[in-house]
């Protein structure tokens, strides 16, 4: 069976084609703001290149965020019109625990959310799992992180999609047309509209 | 041909599908106006986090209420810009990943094309044929000599027509979306009330609009000052005057110049009654063509209609395909 692995919310592009257990094809982009011009292309000449098409595709899994806006709408706007196209099963996982799936330790996912501001969320990692400690949060970076060491914060690393697939930190998505990109943070104007700063 | 087609440069959601470039089998359009009337105004990051939400109900319902499916359809075609550009990119995703999963070639419009042919949904214009865009994002002055052929000759300095009228409304008191309101006061209202208008005799077809609301704040202020009662029905309506005038003088300049056989007034203020009784009962001569009220406003429709005759000029786009927050024609 063929699944397609997409995260585009942070500062990275990852684009997977697994069959069964097995890594087809994988990108791993830096680069911030060019997700969406460069991801389609790539996605095209890789299932070219694979002698696969979308229809071959059985699940989706898409990572919703938290990150940058417009960065997770992509992949969410591109795994939830594929759901819908070819009546498949869509998941979704955080991209804060995309982050960490190629750890085998405990940690802390780390995003810059500017203005001393981070999205962050704590995983253990126990009997070759990861079991998620806190849920994704918005933190000041300089209280959260006083006590934390270093090196259990983890600001970059390739998503593991096999990790991802395999875990029990995704979920499945039963109302494909209402599902929205997990923003964690409300819109400026919706912010002062409900009186809070 | 059967052309699938996405809209989101702004803040409606949008997807239709159309056929040979004239007929509308289906017009999907989702509407965040309900939202934006708590604000005041499009907040662009709420407008693209509600184009995610609407995106695949509004494809689905295309479809749906066309009665076809994805193997009926010829191309797809997506609103590339003019727009907000977070907004735009839902559209555009959707669109690739819809081309690329049923092997469809795919087809970028620009939005103000779409306007001009949303006057072409069941009706032939004739050429050379002079476009009036206006709505909140534009005011333009378009002559085309056959289909696809657009020659700009005149746009706003400042304001676009959409935009002075949302302006003007919340001057006297209208609340956001202030256009469609102001059209519906002002018809009871009479234009006691001198506004300038502006640009009038000038010798390029250029707009502006910004002199005209600040007289229109100025007028409001004194009348405050002074005491003196005024009914907001007469400024709406002194105020559509003035912006008709100016719209006619100019149309009416453009049409001599380029000889044109026939006008349309397209975009979301060709739907206020004043500009349209001013311009069909100021142009005698040439034919004037205004689209249903239904498409006025932004929809997917007009840009499936426009990609028919980008596509009968050979111009079809590929997967790289990118927003543009500025487009011309
Ligand atoms: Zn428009």
């Amino acid at each position: 069976m063929y699944r397609l692995v997409l995260d585009t919310a942070l500062d990275y592009s990852y684009l997977g084609i697994l069959e069964d257990d097995n890594i087809l094809y994988e990108s791993y982009e830096l680069g911030k703001n060019n997700h969406s011009e460069t991801l389609m292309p790539k996605l095209e000449s890789a299932l070219k290149d694979n002698n696969i098409t979308l229809k071959d595709i059985k699940e989706v899994y898409v990572g919703i965020g938290p990150g940058s806006y417009t960065g997770v709408r992509i992949a969410v706007v591109i795994g939830k019109m594929l759901a819908v196209m070819n009546n498949i099963t869509l998941y979704t996982f955080s991209s804060l625990f995309s982050l960490v799936s190629n750890k085998t330790f405990e940690c802390y996912a780390f995003v810059d959310s500017r203005r001393g501001n981070c999205y962050t969320a704590h995983f253990d990692y126990k009997d070759s799992k990861f079991i998620r400690l806190t849920e994704d949060s918005v933190e000041v970076i300089k209280d959260y992180f006083k006590d934390t060491d270093e090196n259990i914060i983890i600001k970059e690393s390739k998503p593991n999609p096999l990790v991802i697939i395999n875990s029990d930190l995704i979920e499945r998505v039963e109302d494909v047309n209402s599902l929205s990109p997990n923003y964690l943070q409300l819109v400026e104007a919706e912010r002062i509209k409900m009186g809070l700063k | 041909m059967y052309i699938l087609s996405f809209e989101s440069s702004c803040d409606e959601t949008s997807v239709a599908v159309t056929k040979d470039g004239k007929y509308v089998l289906s017009n999907e359009v989702l509407s965040q106006i309900d939202i934006f009337k708590e604000y005041g105004g499009v907040v662009p990051e709420i407008s693209s986090r509600e184009h995610v939400k609407g995106i695949t109900y509004a494809y689905l319902s295309a479809l749906k209420n066309a009665n076809l499916t994805m193997d009926d359809i010829d191309y797809v075609a997506v609103t590339e810009g003019p727009g907000l550009i977070g907004s735009l990119l839902t559209g555009i995703n959707a669109s690739k990943i819809v081309a690329l999963n049923y092997n469809k070639p795919l087809v970028g419009v620009n939005h103000l094309s779409g306007h001009i042919y949303a006057a072409c949904i069941e009706h032939d214009i004739e050429f050379p044929c002079l476009a009036l865009v206006i709505s909140g994002g534009h005011t333009e002055l378009v002559v085309m000599k056959d289909h696809y052929d657009f020659n700009k000759i005149g746009s706003t300095k400042d304001d676009a027509v959409g935009e002075v009228f949302d302006k003007v409304a919340r001057i006297i008191g209208i609340p956001y979306p202030g256009g469609p309101l102001l059209d519906k006061i002002g018809r009871d209202g009479k234009a006691i009330y001198h506004l300038p208008r502006p640009v009038l005799n000038s010798k390029d077809y250029s707009f502006s609009f910004s002199g005209l609301k600040s007289a229109t704040l100025n007028l409001v202020e004194s009348l405050e000052k002074d005491g003196i009662k005024y009914e907001i029905k007469d400024i709406a309506r002194s105020f559509e005057e003035a912006v008709s005038e100016v719209l006619l003088k100019k149309t009416k300049k453009a049409i001599e110049e380029y000889n044109i056989k026939e006008v349309v007034v397209v975009g979301g203020s060709a739907a206020n009654s004043v500009i349209r009784e001013t311009l069909v009962s100021g142009i005698k001569d040439v034919k004037v063509t205004f689209p249903h009220l239904k498409y006025c406003g932004d929809n997917a429709a007009m840009i499936g209609i426009s990609a028919y005759y980008k596509i009968k000029k050979g111009e079809i786009d590929d997967i790289t395909l990118s927003p543009k927050s500025r487009l011309d024609l």
